[in-house]
């Protein structure tokens, strides 16, 4: 709709109602509430040019956005996680679950191929395996589905708590296409850290290296890693937190950044008491590491000795600094525009 | 709470189970939402624009409306009507809807 007065909020006000709902329907939504407001804003002023407030009174009869974008998903109404944000939720869910017990299942069956070619009288029978990768493949998704429900129900309270207030003066600013971030990066993040912490705590074997002399070497000590779950498990969480923010936002937002901000320093803290702790690495992947190194095109030499914990840290923590930066920047970039 | 909070709560929960039978009985003939919401006003049945559109949206992806944008004109417009099952479940709520409304008369006959 092009009024001449403030067509911006009349898109942001579409925007918020449309952003969660699924993609295929949402130029429909839009196009119907553009054509809405348009009649709404005629039978208001008539042939006069609407006013700014003309506007506001149209957006603010029609109402909360999260409302309206709530009624358009009705199964999600009185639930735990509603409206707006149920939408969103199911398909978190939807991709996530059946990803990461894949994931998991694969990796679990692997660790077993690869314990037999180590030493095949260690690995239990079939039966027994089998039923150990099912195991691994519900237990992943279990995870997700209660640090996932947390996470959204802990953004639905927010939003309920915030109900009252001027709803226009909250409404989110419209991002490009290039701003916006795209869903299924999140989905794919959250479904592979998932996968991650189960290896981690369950089969950490499956990471490592191996070479004719030492056969298979784990990175990690399995019981040492395995002692470090609480941090392992809240490292996973402030992920999917952050990736369930910018899922919902859909854009580089300042919460984007805050959660940004504050989930990458809790997690440097996680990953600080994941890597510092003793004995974490397998002295007999960092007696080999130069064997792993050799490949085809020559020969990395680790000069590093025994401190491949500190150096995999440095990684996480450069990693997260980037990530950091650019939320920040493209968020003050998104500010200013 | 007073008599001012809980009657309008309770005739809005009332009303609430009226609007698919509303909209139903007056989609025989297209119409595009806001043309629909000043129909249902004359006849005294005001309903919310942010009730009506996406209700209307369930309905047509239930299969009892249709929906077809209408370029024509200098708005888009998005018409809806009946579809055949639709007309079979409005046929279907009237005979409940009359049902009920002789069941409350004399319920209420009896009480008054």
């Amino acid at each position: 709709m092009n009024t001449p007065t403030n067509p911006d909020l009349v898109a942001r006000y579409l925007y918020a109602v449309t952003r969660s709902l699924a993609p295929k329907t949402r130029p429909d939504v839009e196009q119907e509430l553009d054509g809405l407001i348009s009649d709404m804003v005629s039978e208001r002023c008539g042939d006069a040019t609407p006013t700014d407030a003309d506007i506001r009174a149209v957006l603010t009869a029609l109402g909360d956005p999260d409302e309206m974008a709530a009624k358009y998903s009705p199964d999600g109404q009185g639930a735990l996680i509603a409206g707006s944000y149920f939408v969103i939720y199911k398909r978190v869910l939807r991709i996530v679950l059946p990803l990461a017990a894949g994931l998991v299942a694969v990796l679990t069956a692997l660790s077993f191929v690869l314990d037999w070619v180590q030493d095949p009288s260690s690995v239990p029978l079939v039966r027994a395996a089998i039923g150990q990768v099912i195991a691994a493949a519900i237990e992943a998704p279990m995870v997700a589905f209660a640090v996932i429900t947390l996470v959204f129900a802990g953004i639905e309270r927010a939003k309920t708590s915030s109900r009252g207030r001027d709803f226009l003066a909250g409404l989110p600013a419209v991002p490009k296409a290039a701003e916006r971030i795209k869903p299924h990066r999140p989905i794919v993040s959250m479904a592979f850290w998932v996968a991650l912490t189960v290896v981690f705590l369950a089969v950490p074997q499956v990471i490592g290296g191996w070479t004719e002399a030492a056969g298979w070497q784990p990175v990690f000590t399995t019981a040492v890693i395995r002692g470090r779950w609480l941090p392992i498990i809240a490292w996973a969480a402030l992920v999917i937190v952050k990736d369930v923010v910018r899922l919902v936002d859909g854009a580089y937002t300042v919460r984007v950044a805050v959660v940004t901000v504050v989930a990458n320093v809790l997690i440097g803290v996680c990953a600080a008491a994941v890597f510092l702790a003793e004995g974490i690495m397998n002295p007999g992947f960092v007696a080999h590491l130069d064997d792993f190194m050799t490949g085809s095109g020559g020969r990395v030499v680790w000069v590093g000795g025994e401190h491949l914990n500190l150096a995999v840290l440095a990684i996480v923590g450069f990693a997260l600094a980037i990530e950091t930066v650019v939320a920040i920047v493209k968020t003050a970039v998104n500010r200013v525009r | 709470m007073g008599r001012e909070d809980i009657l309008p709560n309770l005739v809005s929960e009332m009303r609430r189970g009226t609007l698919v039978l509303c909209v139903l009985a007056r989609l025989g003939v297209p119409a595009y939402g806001y043309s629909l919401i000043e129909d249902l006003a004359g006849t005294g049945l005001a309903i919310e624009a942010n009730t009506l559109y996406p209700l209307l949206r369930r309905l047509e992806s239930q299969g009892l409306l249709e929906a077809t944008w209408n370029t024509d004109g200098a708005k888009p417009r998005k018409y809806y009507s009946l579809t055949e099952l639709g007309g079979q479940v409005l046929t279907e709520l009237t005979m409940q809807w009359q049902a009920t409304v002789a069941a409350m008369n004399a319920i209420l006959k009896e009480t008054t």
